[in-house]
């Protein structure tokens, strides 16, 4: 063979080659725990903790950090008298490992609320490409890494590239000088110190929130404007979460995520999406908790983004929603 | 369809190929209908109605060089040609300068004029440019005239077509009948590597460095002050930025060019390592500079009148150079800054010359060097800041005239200095995330790769000429490449993947122009 040959079909040698140098660099550091991945992670352990601790059938609340930072656990708890536990995590993670996470916490007997994010409807594996951001990649490759191990090459080979180098680079150094968790005396929501032994987040009074804050302030949720797609992946996983939930003798509940109210929401799309939303979980025999428009609250009971609520906020919301509830709830309460 | 999106690299240039080279020899007509189809396509992918406008502006053009053709040597063919030049330039200054101009002349009066909004068709500029050119030439030579389909192919192959080089026909028109016929494994080749080379120097050099500009750009934008040292780190960033893009951009234009067996002028050659700033517009964007020499400056007299002559013609050219680039004053500031430097240049060279000195030696070159960079990435400013007074702010402090202020940490070791430390002023800056330290080597590491390292064409054609009397450019294919320089460049594939998924998308600077 020739030069120009040679050098021709040496090109996907090199790259076949190039891809196991980077992917042997990713495996190195597979499940280095860093700094950045330490609040997932903490907050998983204990809310798993806190959901298996408990002996009799129990409340479930789920969701993304709408869930965690706006519904009181504790506040449901004393309303309902039900012993129930805050599941929410972050909506970064992905519906699939949200739900996966969750099937950890349940037992038979148990009831679960679902609060899914509307942008969580569409954070599915398939299309982790558009949404995935640090959060999931760090935690993916830190803390579950066996999880990761378990996905498809391709799938394997997705994350490692949408990790960024810099992060790769700290798996790497941590195989050598673990990571210290950073110090600070400031508050800082995203910290599990805050997060109570119901798994509720505190902390995140009125006082302390933020003066400026883009997402809070001036971010529009997109499908209470453009409307909502149930192609989305969202939708299947959670089908197939009310299976597996049927199977376990679980029962599964679904309600609304708080959210800052926007004037561009005051259009028919909302009721749409509502319409939509409830005859999605009507078609799959999953009972419905309040409605979509009573979960948008005024912009200035938000904390730090459009999904968080102050506390003082989420203690009026859990008390409503356990209202909400009690109906529902009325022989499990019994 | 950038030439670094997944719809270009995995179904555009392969299918284009695939066909180009499944059209067999003898059917030379079919394969250049096949290369004007698919540039049309990858035009029309942009925008569709603007497709439409270059192609009647192609049978325009192409029917008026046949008609002045026709009737040269009878005195009425220039009056003809120059009002079609005229009608390339009016449509070029509706849709790029018309704004512009309305809202200047309104800010002068005090009028506020009703702005509406007009979409400037991608590479409008370019194409304008290529097709006066053809016009020029056959109004002073009939004979270079080509047929239709060569004309098309000419100014629509889809390489050069969006931002050059700006080819000239006599040096490309002749390639179609001679070249297209013989491709082979050494085009393919080579146009891979030189592709792949401006590939890699736009990925993974030129965008992280441009998230550097950015971020220190962002701050003037936001309304933040910038201190001396992130004035000059952030005109370095964008001048290295803008040099790796655009010679990116040019590498890969010509390396698809060579996979056709056709051959561009070259765009860039180490401009950075130039010595002073004549030579600097020797190697930088040298297709363009060629035009404005050509059709511009030669015909206004050029260096043939005397000094002063010579240095108004400069300023004019550098004047219409900085509008052609972009419809703001910025652009044109900047085109003036560097009429100016060339001009004090001539003025250097001249008084050096009377006194009979020629000043040279490593510490001479060295400090040349740094003055010829310092002007540019000076200038580089005006290019990038989103308006005049931004720029002039950025401009102001970058000659020290707030002080010569560094990070706090810096100046307690420089502060001890003898001399310097007096005029330093410690302030505490805002850490861009990476770091002032690291960003800083960052940037040392590309200016050592503009500046040492072999270019693209030095690597790739290392024997280039040009055939004699013709002005066609020869097809030189290098005989370097081999199994190593394959698996290279494979390894570094993966670099580009990487950049493609962990980094947003990042355009083509010159795509803007």
């Amino acid at each position: 063979m020739v030069g120009p040959k040679k050098f021709l079909f040496a090109i996907p040698i090199g790259f076949v080659f190039g891809i196991l140098i980077f992917m042997t660099l990713v495996r190195y550091q597979l499940g280095v725990p860093t700094a950045s991945s330490a609040w997932v992670s903490t907050m998983i352990d204990r809310k798993k903790k806190a959901a298996l601790e408990i002996a009799q059938p129990k409340l479930l609340l789920l969701g993304g950090s709408a869930t965690l930072f706006g519904i009181k656990a504790s506040v449901i708890q004393s309303e309902l008298g039900i012993p129930t536990v805050n599941g929410g995590l972050h909506a970064g993670l992905g519906m699939d490992m949200i739900l996966r996470e969750a099937r950890g916490m349940l037992r038979a007997g148990d009831t679960v609320v679902i609060f899914p994010e509307y942008e969580l409807l569409d954070f599915g594996e398939n299309n982790r490409r558009d949404w995935a951001a640090f959060t999931y990649l760090d935690y993916m490759l830190s803390r579950d890494s066996k999880r990761y191990l378990e996905l498809a090459f391709s799938d394997q080979l997705q994350i490692a590239l949408m990790t960024p180098a810099d992060r790769i680079w700290k798996g790497i150094n941590g195989r050598w000088v673990p990571e210290s968790p950073p110090k600070g005396s400031d508050y800082n929501p995203y910290d599990s110190a805050w997060i109570d032994s119901h798994g509720d987040m505190t902390g995140h009074r009125a006082f302390r929130r933020p003066e400026h804050a883009e997402d809070r302030d001036q971010r529009i949720c997109e499908v209470l404007c453009h409307g909502l797609s149930l192609e989305e992946e969202g939708f299947a996983l959670i089908a197939e979460f009310k299976r597996w939930a049927d199977a376990q003798q679980v029962w599964l509940i679904a309600g609304f995520p708080n959210m800052a109210h926007r004037q561009a929401y005051e259009t028919s799309t909302v009721y749409e999406v509502e319409d939509q939303l409830k005859s999605f979980y009507a078609k799959h025999a999953i009972d419905v908790v309040g409605c979509l428009r009573e979960s948008l609250m005024p912009s200035d009971d938000f904390f730090d983004t459009l999904y968080h609520p102050t506390e003082e906020a989420s203690i009026q919301r859990s008390q409503k929603l356990a209202t909400q509830l009690r109906p529902l709830l009325m022989d499990a309460i019994r | 369809m950038h030439f670094s999106s997944w719809e270009f690299l995995l179904v555009f240039l392969p299918l284009t190929l695939v066909g180009f080279h499944l059209i067999p020899a003898r059917a030379a007509v079919w394969r250049k209908l096949w290369l004007i189809a698919a540039s049309m396509v990858f035009y029309a992918w942009f925008s569709i109605w603007c497709a439409a406008l270059l192609l009647v502006s192609m049978v325009l053009n192409h029917s008026l060089g046949e008609w002045v053709g026709n009737r040269a040597g009878k005195n009425r063919h220039w009056p003809v040609a120059l009002t079609g030049i005229g009608a390339n330039l009016l449509l070029l200054f509706h849709f790029k300068y018309a704004n512009m101009f309305k809202q200047s002349i309104g800010s002068l009066f005090g009028a506020s004029f009703e702005l509406p909004p007009i979409i400037l068709p991608l590479a409008i500029s370019f194409y304008t440019f290529t097709q006066i050119g053809y016009l020029i030439d056959v109004v002073k030579n009939p004979q270079v005239r080509c047929g239709f389909i060569d004309y098309c192919l000419f100014v629509v192959f889809f390489p050069h077509l969006i931002a050059g080089p700006v080819v000239r026909h006599s040096e490309i028109v002749p390639q179609f009948s001679k070249r297209l016929l013989q491709p082979d494994w050494s085009c393919l080749a080579s146009g891979t590597a030189i592709f792949l080379i401006g590939l890699y120097k736009k990925t993974l050099l030129a965008d992280p460095v441009g998230n550097h500009a950015d971020w220190i750009f962002g701050q003037i934008s936001q309304g933040q002050g910038l201190s001396w040292f992130t004035a000059w780190i952030g005109a370095i960033a964008y001048g290295l930025q803008i040099y790796f893009d655009f010679s990116g951009y040019s590498d890969m234009a010509i390396g698809l060019a060579v996979m056709f067996v056709i051959r561009f002028p070259s765009n860039f050659e180490s401009p950075y390592k130039s010595l002073n700033i004549s030579d600097f517009w020797k190697r930088w964007h040298m297709s363009l500079t060629r035009f404005f020499r050509d059709y511009i400056y030669i015909p206004m007299g050029g260096n043939r009148g005397g000094y002063r002559l010579q240095a108004c013609n400069v300023m004019l050219v550098f004047l219409i150079s900085g509008l052609w680039h972009g419809a703001g004053w910025t652009f044109v500031i900047w085109g003036a800054l560097h009429g100016l430097y060339l001009v004090t240049h001539l003025s250097w060279k001249n008084l050096m010359s009377s006194f009979g000195l020629n000043p040279c030696g490593r510490t001479w070159s060295f400090f040349a060097w740094c003055i010829t960079m310092a002007a540019v990435m000076h200038a580089w400013v005006f290019f990038r800041a989103p308006d005049v007074s931004s720029a002039f702010r950025i401009s102001h402090t970058m000659l020290g005239m707030d002080g010569i202020s560094i990070p706090e940490r810096w100046a307690r070791g420089l502060g001890s200095l003898p001399l310097l430390g007096e005029f330093l002023v410690a302030v505490p800056l805002q850490n861009p995330g990476i770091g002032w330290f690291w960003m800083c080597m960052h940037l040392i590491l590309l200016v050592a790769v503009a500046t040492c390292m072999p270019n693209s064409k030095q690597l790739i054609f290392p024997h280039q000429r040009t055939e004699a009397g013709s002005g066609e450019l020869q097809l030189s294919i290098s005989t370097r490449l081999g199994m190593t320089q394959g698996i290279i460049a494979g390894i570094l594939l993966v670099g580009f993947l990487y950049t493609k998924y962990s980094a947003a998308p990042s355009p083509f600077i010159y795509y803007n122009f």
